[in-house]
């Protein structure tokens, strides 16, 4: 009896033993890992703002963005968190590794292989969204100064024009249900196109007669005639 | 030093001459109708008041495709024995060339700088090449304060319609004489009269491959001028009758080129116009005579719809520019009738004030911050002409003075602003 227990407690203790190693492998990796990432997130950080990308952040309207999402951090800052947390979840990952656990192994792999389709998901997704508003806004700006009476109706189509096109290849990247996402982008995109066309249509009639009145015909109204003054 | 700039013909041209004392420069683009007028006024100008002077006329061309350089050529001064009341001691040396780098009228004046600079003259003068009204007296107004009374810089001093000139009027004379404090009626004029060491000056500014060499050339030229210092007047040139041009083909455009120009300039002399308290008169020169002009139609409807259409779909983006009093008032005024369009000057300056912080600020796309100004220019334009329908050329220029007053007065909450970084 007395036996059995010593071999016992004998066995879990070179268990324990050949464990030990690789768990303070792992604990000091995960530390190394927090310290780096936290280098990293200085590093980054402090070039970002030396490039102004607070300024551009402000230019493009992440701020406001993230103000509207109640984050209080500049862009700047922003971005140097999410790059920590993504460092100390790669050295997490690495520590894991060091297990040599079969399930672990697996886990860890899938993750690493869907990680940079993950990131170039997020990032194409962001670029549109940026993309739509600054475009959204030029064409706006444009079309007022044309005197287009529908002008915010067809610079908010080129927006969400703009956004399901980037949304669609941000999803197609991630691999989530490609046939869906590929007819129901086709579906949307030629929607919007045709609304687009239909808004455009309406917005510019106005304008078209205009052009082919003035072209066509000799001017009827005081009103229509431009001004004889020069603005310099 | 004489740079790639020039031809291998022209540098060959300059060796010959060796030296003049006045140098006329003329920037074109297919310019062909109008340019032979300006080089036979240029031609007899140089040769009626400055005969005892080498003097040297540039056309600097910037690749017309309609004969403007034949033109320039064949043109000849042939009533010389009516102009003149003894014989020119010197001859007027021409000297057409293409001018190179980015297109623009900037670079046809960067190679007028180098020719003057090469052949060491001692006075300049830059008139545009689609001038009707050029006579052979505006050469005497540009050069003889440059040559007789030691002045570096010689502003136009025009008399124009009371409705013409309205980016000038009200946006870009009140703010450069706020900035940098010298009551320069036309600083944006395009004739200007300056001295060899001031093209010597120009020459040495990195400006040439930026926007200000395509857009902003001639504000660049009077804001350099003023801001480092040099001497400066004006003179008074009559009537300017360009061309006619469509005036509202891209108003849009324009207005953000030209005022683009004077806010890339506020970045540069911020040391300087933040020194400046208030502005003081320059020296006048010339005979000033009544103009008789004729009456310009104004569309004051469309103006205000232009303004009213910028109210309801740019709110957004002039909410991101304006404060919240500001944005107050102008829906207050989107809500009135034509006849009682009224901006005060108060609200002008400080929506001008608001977009050059903003500008300063980057808070969005510099081209997206300019042009958005267009409806509310137009806005500011119909209240103009609401308060001055009635009024004679003395009283209107009245009402900008008062307008330049205010953005003197207002000038302390530019500079209050101006380091406060980026908006929260």
């Amino acid at each position: 009896m007395e036996s059995s227990w010593s071999t016992s407690i004998t066995q879990s203790w070179k268990k324990i033993a050949g464990f030990a190693p690789d768990a303070l492998q792992l604990i000091i990796i995960i530390i190394l890992g927090f310290i780096l990432a936290w280098l990293l997130k200085l590093i980054v950080r402090e070039v970002l703002k030396v490039v102004k990308f607070d300024v551009f952040g402000y230019r493009v309207g992440m701020t406001s963005v993230l103000s509207k999402a109640s984050i209080t951090h500049s862009p700047s800052e922003v971005i140097g968190i999410i790059i920590y947390w993504c460092a100390v979840l790669l050295f997490f990952l690495i520590a894991l590794g060091t297990l040599e656990l079969y399930a672990v192994d697996h886990l860890v792999t899938s993750i690493f292989t869907y990680i940079p389709r993950f990131v170039i998901a997020i990032f194409v997704f962001l670029l549109g969204y940026f993309l739509s508003r600054f475009l959204s806004r030029a064409i706006l700006i444009g079309l007022v100064n044309a005197h287009v009476k529908s002008a915010k109706l067809i610079a908010t189509l080129f927006q969400i024009l703009i956004i399901i096109l980037f949304s669609a290849m941000a999803i197609e990247q991630l691999g989530i249900a490609r046939g869906i996402v590929v007819a129901t982008f086709a579906i949307s995109f030629g929607g919007v196109v045709l609304a687009s066309a239909i808004a455009f249509g309406l917005g510019g009639k106005d304008l078209a007669k205009d052009i082919l009145e003035r072209r066509f015909k000799a001017p009827k109204e005081e009103k229509t005639k431009p001004d004889e003054f020069s603005h310099l | 030093m004489i740079r790639d700039i020039l031809s291998k013909e022209v540098k060959k041209e300059i060796q010959q001459i060796g030296e003049v004392d006045v140098l006329v420069g003329i920037p074109s683009y297919n310019s062909a109708r109008t340019i032979p007028h300006v080089v036979r006024a240029v031609s007899a100008g140089l040769t009626k008041y400055f005969p005892k002077y080498r003097t040297l006329l540039v056309n600097s061309d910037g690749g017309s495709t309609d004969g403007t350089q034949e033109a320039v050529k064949e043109t000849t001064l042939d009533d010389l024995d009516v102009l003149l009341m003894e014989h020119p001691v010197y001859p007027v040396h021409k000297i057409v060339t293409p001018h190179h780098g980015m297109p623009g009228k900037g670079n046809a004046f960067r190679t007028i700088f180098k020719i003057a600079s090469a052949l060491n003259a001692k006075a300049c003068a830059v008139v545009d090449s689609d001038l009707r009204s050029i006579t052979p007296e505006w050469i005497e107004a540009l050069v003889e304060p440059i040559l007789f009374h030691e002045y570096d810089f010689v502003a136009p001093y025009y008399k124009r319609h009371k409705y013409d000139g309205t980016i000038t009027n009200s946006i870009v004379y009140p703010l450069t004489r706020a900035l940098y404090g010298k009551r320069i009626r036309q600083p944006i004029g395009g004739d200007f009269g300056f001295s060899g060491r001031l093209a010597q000056h120009y020459l040495q500014k990195k400006v040439y491959d930026t926007d200000v060499a395509r857009f902003g050339i001639d504000i660049w030229m009077s804001t350099t001028a003023m801001a480092d210092g040099f001497k400066m007047c004006q003179s008074f040139l009559g009537a300017k009758i360009h061309q006619a041009k469509d005036p509202g083909a891209d108003l849009s455009e324009m207005l953000a080129q030209v005022i683009g120009s004077v806010f890339r300039l506020m970045e540069i002399y911020y040391p300087v116009w933040s020194e400046v308290a208030s502005s003081e008169a320059v020296k006048e020169f010339g005979f000033k005579f009544e103009v008789g002009l004729e009456p310009i139609r104004v569309n004051l409807e469309r103006m205000v719809d232009s303004f009213k259409h910028g109210m309801s779909n740019l709110t957004p983006v002039w909410q991101k520019i304006l404060s919240h009093d500001l944005m107050a008032q102008l829906k207050e005024m989107a809500s009135r009738h034509v006849v009682e369009f009224h901006l005060p000057d108060a609200t002008w300056v400080r929506i001008i004030y608001d977009f050059a912080l903003t500008y300063h600020r980057q808070v969005m796309s510099p081209t997206h911050i300019l042009k958005s100004l267009t409806p509310l220019y137009l806005g500011w334009i119909a209240s103009f002409v609401n308060q001055t329908m009635e009024s004679d050329a003395g009283e209107v220029d009245e009402r900008i003075e008062a307008l330049s007053q205010e953005f003197e007065k207002q000038k302390i909450y530019l500079l209050a602003n101006w380091d406060k970084g980026i908006k929260p």
